[in-house]
């Protein structure tokens, strides 16, 4: 059966720009035109059809490319993954675009091949397949994953080492993470969150920044020099994502999927801000938010002095202060695993 | 051929157009001939006479990305000294720029009504 074709929307107010468009992608995608931006909101409001991706000019008349994203963001339209086109990829466009996570450009006049590989480059991330998250975990497929997990701990484990990084504070977040989804699955009802399942996001979680070892270690410093290294910085996701993908085994694919969800989306922030897909939390897996909340977590509360319940709480006001990174959702989880999470690092610190 | 070839006389890029339409000669024309409707839809000296100046960044902006990706270089070129004029908040050197090249625009526009096909 032939594979269905992904779903583009281009918003461009030249008809003579939208056919060199159909043009070069037309057979390699199925096309939906605006002709305006009102048209491209309208048509992203309707959800008659769930677009992979859009190509969005920046000065259009009526409404341009920034107000649309801004409205899209506005109206949590803000899911899909965005090229701006101009022929002006001006510093002044290059950082607004950025505000809204967007990275990627074409410039006019097109250039066919640059089109479709941008195209191609930005849907290089398969979309989620949402039944592999979907029935019990057998156990052949448990051990089959577990010696993959162990192959890929050593390989992200000599990467650290010849950094000179310490992996403590992955093995916290993956702790950390365990503690929330435990907490997380006794409040949902069904096989969604076995045991299982958990072990396997708990290990995902610690190789949330395997994205690292794909961008240049001057991009991982803060802060970022210039727009061009946080540009590359915000490319680990992605990156990391695509890294993990590389495993194609269908007796890995739970782990694949739960470990790609955590690359890919532990800069997205509730509000729907972050990068790189600019996801809400309604968006967001669970698992990723979690993970996410628990990087953050921890980088405040190990700063603290010690690890009480009264400085746990003013880490979680610390935390609230960046209105709109997590969702109330997991304040509350984080909130009644406070005891809990307060123990473990009492314990792991007093470990040494 | 022809028809396209007899462009290059107005500054038009034939060979880098065709390049980008992968040598597609009937869909090139067919672009071609849709050009006369972007400039009489886009008329740009009433705007900036009744001092409508974003409305003319827009237009001459659109024009601007359309010349380039005909390959009209030599409009392109005036069109993209317009935009920044413009955007510099000088529409009296935009009118001057527009002024050099209006007669060009208007031989190319009559051309192509009358020879497109």
């Amino acid at each position: 059966m032939a594979e269905e074709k992904k779903r583009l929307l281009i918003a461009d107010d030249s008809f003579i720009d939208r056919e060199i468009l159909h043009h070069i992608l037309e057979n390699h995608f199925e096309i939906t035109d605006a002709k305006n931006g009102y048209e491209a909101l309208d048509i992203l409001t309707k959800k008659e059809v769930k677009f992979d991706a859009m190509l969005l000019d920046v000065v259009m008349p009526l409404i341009d490319g920034f107000s649309v994203l801004q409205l899209m963001k506005n109206n949590g339209l803000s899911g899909i993954p965005i090229i701006m086109m101009t022929a002006e990829a001006t510093k002044e466009n290059v950082r607004r675009a950025a505000e809204y996570g967007i990275t990627s450009f074409v410039s006019k006049p097109f250039d066919g091949e640059m089109v479709l590989e941008k195209v191609h480059s930005l849907l290089d991330i398969e979309p989620r397949n949402t039944n592999v998250y979907k029935g019990p975990l057998k156990e052949f497929d448990i051990n089959d994953t577990n010696i993959y997990i162990g192959r890929l701990t050593g390989v992200y484990k000599d990467y650290l080492k010849n950094k000179g990084v310490s992996d403590e504070k992955f093995k916290r977040v993956s702790e950390l993470t365990r503690i929330l989804m435990t907490e997380y699955s006794s409040q949902f009802v069904g096989d969604e969150y076995e045991s299982a399942k958990i072990n396997m996001i708990t290990t995902a979680a610690y190789f949330y920044n395997i994205g690292y070892m794909t961008i240049p270690d001057r991009c991982i410093d803060f802060p970022k020099k210039n727009e061009s290294d946080y540009r590359m910085f915000q490319k680990h996701t992605t990156a990391g994502a695509k890294f993990i993908r590389m495993n194609t085994a269908p007796s890995c694919a739970y782990f694949v999927a739960v470990c790609t969800d955590i690359c890919m989306y532990h800069h997205e922030r509730a509000d729907g801000t972050g990068f790189p897909h600019q996801l809400t939390s309604d968006e967001t897996p669970i698992h990723a938010q979690v993970c996410a909340f628990a990087t953050q977590f921890d980088e405040i509360f190990c700063k603290l002095d010690d690890f009480t319940r009264q400085n746990f709480n003013i880490a979680i006001s610390q935390l609230s202060v960046d209105a709109g990174a997590f969702s109330e959702e997991i304040y509350k989880l984080a909130k009644e695993c406070k005891g809990t999470i307060t123990d473990f690092y009492r314990n792991r610190f007093a470990q040494g | 051929m022809q028809f396209l070839n007899s462009l290059k006389a107005y500054g038009c890029n034939i060979e880098a157009g065709l390049d980008r339409m992968k040598g597609k000669v009937d869909f090139y024309k067919r672009l071609i001939s849709k050009f006369p409707e972007v400039i009489e839809e886009n008329e740009f000296r009433s705007l900036i006479e009744s001092n409508q100046i974003e409305r003319a960044i827009e237009k001459t902006h659109l024009i601007k990305g359309v010349t380039a990706n005909l390959s009209f270089d030599s409009l392109y070129k005036s069109y993209t000294k317009i935009v920044d004029y413009l955007r510099q908040g000088n529409p009296e050197a935009a009118l001057k720029e527009f002024d050099e090249i209006e007669g060009l625009q208007k031989e190319l526009v009559d051309f192509i009504k009358n020879n497109a096909g």
